[in-house]
């Protein structure tokens, strides 16, 4: 299969320090890609880069054979189906669960589309079944803020379900996690693959060996590795800036 | 039956206060009926800023601009039934202007008082929402817009009546009929519920979701495809729209109409109902608005001059410690005991 996702020569300057450097990244239709690298390494920034919140110096993002580069944070959500979560928690706090969901899906279309009384039928038993897919169904009547941290996660993860985008990129989607909940987050992401590409950034070296396949290391700005899992754990320099540290949880930051 | 046992806390204040007010004229009061009739009006008033405050979160400072182009052009056209009016014909206006001879038609009046205050805010929803101006900046501008329109309306005195603003005007009429005062009253009561359930089914559908959602995180909403530039543009001229309803109904209710009802002053009264009342159920901007009106009234009588003293308390009072409005915290406290028995019943 092809390639969704292409960077060509993605540069982003913030004041004289440039966060990303001319980064050639892809990846292919249907992957579950891993993102990794230490904090600083560009991670976010290239995220931030895909879903147009932020606007490269230079360079080209390709999605599905279309030019988005610079394009509108909504427009790319909604026209081209990217879809994120954020790094951390990010949800209509003072709205139920189920609310939540609906509203995942209610804003894409016209104005006029949305003064219905209620979405489409198919819209609400799609949110019954999220809720059940992301264990919350007993929850849906409760606020966002009510809900513990690991299920806000989760909720977070329903809502991209609901959005059903082609592309879903997942910013730390276990950070804060128990162990347990790490692992049926795992899970739960792999079942979301059916049809889909995703890309995940995360810290949590046992989460991503329970995922990932291929990873992709960045490190100040540029791609250091990228390829399968095995080889990435046994390469020198990524061992040498990033997972040395990881494995002795010792504090996560750039380079020796 | 038990859907209406289901009902959220404050339905029942809706239609509570719904009946009160369907009741009072039974009261036999001429003089406080006209004065309620006068606070229904500022009820849709209140609404109208409910659903861009209260639910889309987006706080205009000038909010009576929008009333008082409704009821400034409801009052033009009141005023030149008879031929030219008198403050025209002191500005040395000899002919009806044409767009007045249009105005002068009833259906027409009504039309344009409530088109051209939804079109201003769409204008301006188009100019402010699309260069991402939000937030503070968005209530500093309409802020400004106020100022600009209350003397823009005290200079083109000729046009306007000026400072002393256009008085004189009849009484609502419907028809060709000119009615009763009980008969007005009903009519506005209507014209106020029929604006609530308008408010009730638009804050209730989709689109109504996506307004919490604005208010409540505006970037997340982005990243789900939303436009929220669009929809912020389309809540401000429905509720420019309603604003102006407002302002028509004011025009022959208060008789009269001045500087004072379309400039900060007035927008900052419909802010502090609405910060008493509590937002973002409809129920806070009713209760509210009442609530101050008759309050400022009966201090007024009972006090004489501190009467504006004392209510400047109770807001003071009211938005420090119930900062969400009492409505609010009444749902608030309704929804604590409904989450305490789902506990209490799962342990």
């Amino acid at each position: 299969m092809g390639d969704i996702l292409v960077t060509e020569h993605l540069s982003v300057c913030f004041s004289g320090f440039w966060a990303l450097h001319d980064v050639d990244f892809s990846v292919g239709e249907g992957e579950l890609r891993v993102v990794i690298g230490p904090n600083g390494a560009g991670k976010t920034t290239l995220m931030d880069l895909i879903t147009g919140r932020t606007k490269p110096s230079s360079g080209k993002i390709w999605f599905g054979g279309h030019d988005i580069t610079g394009k509108s944070p909504h427009e790319i959500a909604a026209k081209y189906g990217i879809g994120r979560k954020f790094q951390g928690p990010n949800l209509f706090e003072n709205m139920t669960a189920a609310e939540n969901l609906e509203l995942a899906a209610a804003g894409r279309g016209t104005v006029a589309g949305t003064f219905l009384r209620s979405a489409p039928k198919s819209a609400a038993e799609e949110a019954d079944g999220v809720l059940r897919r992301i264990g919350l169904t007993g929850k849906r009547g409760l606020l966002a803020c009510e809900l513990s941290h690991g299920e806000r996660q989760w909720l977070e993860i329903g809502m991209l379900m609901m959005q059903d985008p082609k592309l879903m990129i997942l910013d730390e989607p276990t950070a804060g996690m128990t162990e347990e909940e790490t692992r049926q987050t795992g899970e739960m992401i792999q079942n979301l693959l059916k049809g889909r590409t995703i890309l995940v950034v995360e810290h949590d070296m046992k989460f991503v060996r329970q995922v990932a396949k291929t990873v992709t290391v960045l490190h100040m700005g540029r791609i250091l590795a990228q390829g399968p899992l095995a080889a990435i754990e046994n390469n020198p320099e990524v061992i040498r800036v990033y997972l040395k540290s990881e494995d002795k949880e010792a504090p996560k930051h750039a380079g020796p | 039956m038990k859907k209406l046992l289901r009902l959220p806390v404050n339905r029942y204040v809706d239609y509570g206060l719904f009946l009160v007010l369907a009741l009072f004229p039974l009261s036999g009061s001429l003089f406080y009926t006209q004065l309620i009739e006068k606070y229904l009006v500022f009820l849709i008033f209140a609404y109208s800023l409910d659903i861009l405050w209260g639910y889309a979160g987006l706080m205009n400072l000038g909010h009576a601009v929008l009333f008082g182009l409704g009821g400034y052009v409801m009052a033009l056209s009141l005023s030149a039934r008879g031929g030219i009016p008198d403050f025209m014909a002191n500005g040395g206006v000899t002919q009806m202007p044409g767009w007045l001879q249009v105005l002068s038609n009833p259906a027409a009046a009504v039309l344009a008082g409530i088109l051209l205050p939804a079109l201003l805010a769409g204008l301006l929803g188009r100019f402010l929402f699309y260069s991402r101006v939000g937030g503070v900046f968005f209530a500093v501008i309409t802020l400004a817009l106020a100022q600009v329109f209350n003397l823009f309306i005290q200079s083109q005195q000729t046009y306007t009546g000026g400072f002393n603003g256009i008085g004189g005007l009849p009484g609502l009429s419907l028809f060709g009929n000119e009615l009763t005062l009980t008969q007005g009253y009903y009519f506005v009561f209507c014209v106020v519920v029929l604006a609530y359930v308008f408010c009730r089914c638009l804050m209730g559908s989709r689109f109504g979701l996506v307004l919490r959602g604005i208010r409540e995180n505006e970037t997340r909403l982005e990243f789900l495809g939303c436009d929220q530039a669009r929809f912020k543009t389309a809540v401000f001229a429905v509720s420019g729209a309603l604003a102006g309803l407002a302002g028509v109904l004011y025009a022959p209710v208060n008789g009269m109409i001045a500087p004072n009802d379309v400039g900060m002053e007035f927008s900052t009264a419909v802010i502090v109902w609405l910060a008493i009342g509590g937002r973002g159920n409809l129920t806070g901007a009713a209760v509210g608005a009442m609530l101050v009106n008759v309050l400022g009234n009966a201090l007024s009588e009972n006090f004489g001059v501190f009467w504006q003293l004392l209510l400047g308390a109770v807001i003071v009072a009211v938005v420090f410690f119930v900062p969400d409005g009492i409505v609010g915290a009444l749902i608030r406290a309704a929804r604590g005991r409904k989450a305490g028995k789902a506990v209490e019943s799962r342990g």
